[in-house]
């Protein structure tokens, strides 16, 4: 039965949900340019007399996910508003919002009746939530590869060794090379996490307001560090491998698990409760 | 198949939708709930169903509490509200759709039952392109197609013409005879007594009255 309703899920939220992700493609495109574009700007501005800088698939990517260095309200610094890497996550966050809740608002309400089982519905919502998030860093990363490649540059997850100069960081560089590859792995896990965390949400009110939490949870991990604030080991300038007091990946990778099992368990003892009424967003 | 309600309410949001409500259905029967618009007639299919549990009072279906003993009832045919397909699918692969999941249903029996509610199976137009009667004629056919124990089907005769009612007049008598509970909400009386075997009338939520239907 949950194989059933998870094909079920993956064709209608996922397969014929394909405009979405393009529209997805075309914004983390525009983002990946935007590192492009400084680089291609700070190329026309060099003397002859030095080397042009290129740039690998692993600057690309941190381009987009390295956040801002941890923010010390006491130290009167400016708060960096992270724009990009906000983007690139609430736009996933906003793109699996809404799915699970039409769903049951339709077709999926005869469905769950023939199913029996309230607790196989959920399941497969979250299944289907987690593969999105999977299939959106998968294009993500590819995208960033082929532009690496477009633009004669090499395709590997090291970052470049004039990369973290770009950053305004505050505190102390571990030394080159960084090992990213556990970041880049760790990144969508996270946000498979608060994914689950949002459509949990979505069971006890309505999906904008879900929506409108996932943002303010995501602003907070940019402004204050904390381990309980997921968002923080989704950003690169703050992962223990790239500075000396950043937080360990390991300790992020629990945690999104602990929250994944968490949202599994709480959306299963509330599905089993809810009544299932015509839904307003 | 026996559905018994003991004295089941049910509130939302501190608004009271049903009250004391008591009955006992068996099958095989046609059972009709009359009542105006907002009286509880929906909310009292989706009890039955188990899409919603009852703040008070207990469902039980043959014997095992709705949303204790098990979550839904175990063969249920349904159509609340308003008839929900996928807008790209046709008729027919929106049935096959439905009945992949219990899988009791093949491709012949999903076209008859498309030909019964006088739809064409090979018709290749979307959901999104039907018309309200036959977007109509396409639930009632989802809400049988599985030869449920329980069809649960509300306002079924709206947006159909006078072919559209005396098909639906004849399939809810086919499947009575075929030994299923049926249970029918409509607001015109005439059509209602005309289906129905026994009549419970819904006013704010409480069964003001019930009776049976002489034909």
């Amino acid at each position: 039965m949950y194989c059933k309703f998870l094909w079920f899920d993956v064709r209608q939220g996922l397969l014929r949900c394909w405009k979405k992700l393009l529209a997805a493609c075309a914004v983390m495109l525009c983002l990946l340019l935007l590192h492009c574009l400084l680089i291609y700007t700070h190329n026309t501005t060099l003397p002859p007399s030095e080397a042009a800088l290129s740039f690998t698939t692993g600057d690309l990517l941190a381009s987009v996910l390295c956040g801002i260095p941890p923010y010390d309200p006491v130290a009167q610094q400016p708060f960096l508003f992270p724009a990009i890497w906000l983007l690139f996550f609430l736009l996933l966050l906003y793109q699996v919002l809404l799915y699970p809740m039409e769903n049951l608002n339709g077709i999926g309400q005869t469905m769950l009746m023939l199913s029996k089982s309230r607790r196989v519905w959920w399941l497969s919502k979250c299944s289907w939530c987690a593969l999105y998030v999977l299939v959106y860093f998968a294009l993500f990363y590819a995208l960033a590869a082929l532009l690496t490649l477009a633009a004669g540059g090499e395709v590997t997850l090291a970052l470049s060794s004039y990369y973290p100069s770009l950053w305004e960081v505050r505190n102390e560089l571990q030394p080159p090379p960084w090992d990213t590859l556990p970041f880049f792995l760790l990144a969508p896990c996270i946000a498979c996490a608060l994914a689950l965390a949002q459509a949990t949400a979505t069971l006890w009110m309505r999906p904008i307001f879900a929506f409108f939490a996932s943002c303010l949870y995501w602003l907070a991990s940019s402004y204050f560090l904390s381990p309980l604030l997921l968002g923080n080991y989704a950003m690169m300038q703050r992962i223990q491998t790239m500075v000396s007091d950043g937080l360990p990946c390991l300790s992020g990778l629990v945690s999104a698990a602990l929250l994944c099992v968490c949202c599994l368990a709480l959306g299963c003892w509330r599905s089993a409760r809810m009544d299932i009424l015509t839904f307003d967003y | 198949m026996e559905i018994t309600l003991e004295h089941v309410s049910k509130s939302i949001k501190h608004a009271q939708i049903l009250t004391d409500i008591s009955l006992q259905l068996c099958a095989p029967r046609i059972v009709g709930l009359r009542g105006v618009n907002g009286s509880g007639k929906t909310m009292l299919m989706r009890l039955l169903c188990g899409l919603v549990y009852p703040t008070q009072g207990q469902v039980r279906i043959d014997g095992q509490l709705l949303g204790k003993d098990r979550s839904f009832p175990a063969s249920v045919g349904a159509l609340i509200e308003r008839p929900a397909f996928l807008d790209d699918y046709s008729g027919r692969r929106n049935l096959q759709v439905l009945t992949s999941i219990q899988g009791r249903a093949g491709l012949a029996r999903i076209d008859q039952t498309i030909r019964q509610v006088g739809l064409d199976p090979d018709d290749p137009k979307p959901f999104r392109k039907y018309s309200l009667g036959m977007k109509q004629r396409l639930g009632i056919a989802g809400a049988i197609v599985e030869q449920p124990d329980l069809i649960l089907v509300d306002e079924p005769t709206n947006a159909l013409d006078t072919d559209g009612i005396q098909m639906v007049k004849e399939l809810l008598h086919q499947e009575r005879a075929r030994g299923a509970l049926i249970v029918l909400a409509c607001h015109d009386q005439s059509i209602l007594e005309d289906l129905s075997d026994e009549v419970f009338h819904i006013v704010d939520g409480r069964i003001q009255a019930h009776y049976l239907v002489q034909h």
